[in-house]
């Protein structure tokens, strides 16, 4: 289970010369994520959901609050969490001089993988992803579906428990979109606990178990899409977000 | 240990297969024997050329024994009638000086501040003391008197020291300067591309999510820049050793010249130039993982590819390593190499050369160690 209770975030911008502002782009956020569960985090753009991700991903710090992933926390057990999570993002860049074998197995060596393992997870992932055609090829060369197909396979490449993906389909085709949402759902098939960011409230609607709605940085609402619709008296959630948010 | 390997291995083969990079390591040595062959070929040619001769007007008949000495003075004189034609010639920039007489006195006209005109000087005065001791020495035995008694009082002989001439110094120090040279901006542009060219380029935040300590990846990356240093000095190094065998034996200039480099040089010149490379790419990796963007880098770093050139001009005024100075990076590295290819090195000076740049690459990854942590390093936010 992951668990994310009462985290903050706050970051200090300049303002005008030699004076400082500072703002929270996370603020007092707390939610569960259960196994076999996908939980959606929406809201606009500079709603705070990259900045919260990236703290759930370990890659920034919490000001405030506490993240536990299977009980454990950043302070203590950074690279058992980090073993066991995903973090894929819609601008997700990867290394353009080398080919995607090279970047799947050099991902696999960071995952303390042995080399048997990297070359059977490989395998498995060429087939799934019909990669075998350009798996020798140099990332640069290949075409954005084909790049994003080997962003997804670095990314799950050391069979992650949990998943963070921050808006994954944002400037995809229908296509390459589909890949990854059939991936989302056979992972949750499979007891996978997924965070799933995005600001495509149709598409959340669809996949996700619960959903966050953000706004400046706090929860404005939590629950299923059901729930959710049914307390703001709405018909999707695009409709119930921009209830909620017109009184703030 | 074994993420700070992964690291370095991903990090060569970037810097492998990036052409620029590529180009900084490994053909920023060619500039070496380039330099070393464009000296050595300039210093044979003043030496060996063949010694110059200077018109110079007179306005008296000379004598046989004053032909003589004129032309063995490099000197060609031609009669002009009156002072105020020779003052033409030496316009028209016919000869280069000239010379009244009026009796027994001669004065010699000529430009002191001209090359030609000073030499042209020189020779006049040389060829005037030559002929008053040719007369003075006529009188004497003219009146029965031994001459040698007056002109012949001592003897002298000459004996050539071994030692390194200046042209030796020369070029083994524009060797020197652009070895470091070529390791210093391997390093800067390495340090830029797998710092804030990763942060650029937005494969940080990937390599961010792996199981790794941002210590461990940033030693990484240091490691990685100290072998593309030491991969640029290997190369140098056999440019160099290459290019003294080649012009020792093919230009008269370097006859018998120490240039041949022993064992024990090339050992010392090792160590020294491997403490350099810690000590560089500590320094640049330290200020490019500051830096926003890859151009924001590469500006940070010019004035380090222009401080290396310091100890150059140092060494044209005759600068000696001693006392505080030892502790100055690239300036103790320079002259202690310096030092070490003319055979008289001070081990004292190596010491606290080879100390000081481990203490100083100490310093460096420390310091990155601890930013490296910072998200406003690695995000470039507040």
């Amino acid at each position: 289970m992951l668990s994310v209770n009462n985290v903050s975030k706050k970051f200090v911008k300049p303002v005008s010369k030699g004076q400082k502002k500072s703002f929270y782009a996370d603020k007092d956020i707390s939610f569960e994520v259960k196994d076999g569960e996908i939980l959606g985090i929406l809201g606009p753009n500079g709603a705070g959901k990259t900045t919260l991700l990236r703290m759930i991903a370990g890659i920034m710090k919490t000001t405030e609050g506490r993240i536990e992933i299977d009980e454990l926390n950043y302070q203590n057990n950074e690279i058992e969490i980090k073993k066991r999570i995903a973090f894929l993002t819609g601008n997700t860049k990867l290394y353009k001089d080398i080919s995607p074998y090279e970047l799947l197995k050099m991902t696999g060596e960071y995952y303390d993988m042995n080399l048997s393992t990297i070359e059977k997870r490989i395998t498995e992932l060429t087939d799934k992803f019909k990669m075998k055609s350009f798996l020798h090829q140099k990332i640069s060369s290949l075409s954005t579906g084909q790049t994003q197909k080997v962003a997804i396979a670095r990314c799950i490449i050391h069979d992650p428990k949990y998943y963070i993906l921050d808006e994954p389909t944002s400037g995809l085709d229908i296509i390459s979109s589909k890949t990854i949402l059939d991936i989302i759902k056979e992972e949750k098939k499979n007891g996978k606990c997924i965070l799933y960011s995005t600001h495509y409230m149709e598409e959340a609607e669809n996949i996700c178990d619960r959903v966050v709605l953000l706004n400046h940085g706090k929860i404005i609402m939590i629950g299923t899409p059901l729930e959710i619709k049914k307390k703001t008296n709405t018909t999707n959630l695009r409709d119930a977000f921009f209830c909620l948010t017109e009184d703030l | 240990m074994k993420n700070i390997k992964i690291t370095i291995k991903k990090e060569l083969r970037a810097i492998v297969r990036d052409k620029k990079s590529l180009l900084m390591m490994a053909l920023t040595p060619i500039f070496i024997p380039i330099f070393i062959f464009l000296m050595t070929y300039i210093y044979d040619t003043m030496v060996n050329s063949e010694e110059k001769i200077y018109n110079v007007g007179i306005n008296y008949d000379a004598s046989s024994i004053e032909e003589e000495l004129f032309k063995a003075n490099n000197l060609v004189p031609t009669e002009y009638k009156t002072f105020a034609e020779m003052e033409e010639a030496y316009n028209n920039e016919d000869i280069v000086a000239y010379i009244t007489k009026d009796d027994n006195n001669y004065t010699i006209y000529t430009n002191n501040t001209s090359d030609d005109g000073s030499y042209a000087g020189m020779y006049i005065t040389n060829y005037l003391e030559s002929y008053n001791n040719y007369l003075g020495q006529n009188y004497l035995t003219a009146n029965n008197i031994d001459s040698s008694y007056v002109y012949n009082n001592i003897t002298y002989d000459i004996v050539e020291i071994k030692g390194n001439s200046f042209i030796e110094t020369e070029i083994s120090n524009i060797a020197i300067i652009f070895t470091i040279m070529a390791m210093t901006l391997s390093a800067i542009y390495t340090a830029t591309d797998l710092t804030a060219g990763e942060k650029e380029r937005g494969t940080l935040e990937t390599l961010l999510t792996y199981p790794i300590k941002s210590s461990e990846l940033i030693l990484g990356k240091f490691l990685a820049i100290v072998i593309s240093t030491l991969i640029t000095l290997i190369i140098s190094l056999i440019l160099m050793i290459l290019s003294f065998n080649i012009v020792q034996n093919n230009f008269t200039v370097l006859e018998n010249s120490s240039l041949n480099l022993s064992i024990t040089t090339i050992l010392l010149t090792v160590v020294i130039l491997f403490t350099y490379s810690f000590f560089i790419s500590g320094l640049c990796i330290s200020i490019a993982s500051f830096a926003k963007t890859y151009k924001e880098a590469q500006s940070t770093l010019t004035p380090v590819s222009l401080i290396i050139c310091i100890p150059m001009f140092l060494q044209l005024l005759n600068f000696k390593l001693h006392g505080y100075f030892s502790f100055i990076p690239i300036l103790n590295h320079s002259f202690v190499i310096n030092d070490i290819f003319m055979g008289n090195y001070n081990s004292y000076n190596i010491i606290i050369t080879a100390l000081s740049s481990i203490i100083y690459s100490l310093i460096f990854i420390w310091i990155i160690v601890k930013e490296y942590k910072s998200e406003k390093i690695l995000f470039n936010s507040n």
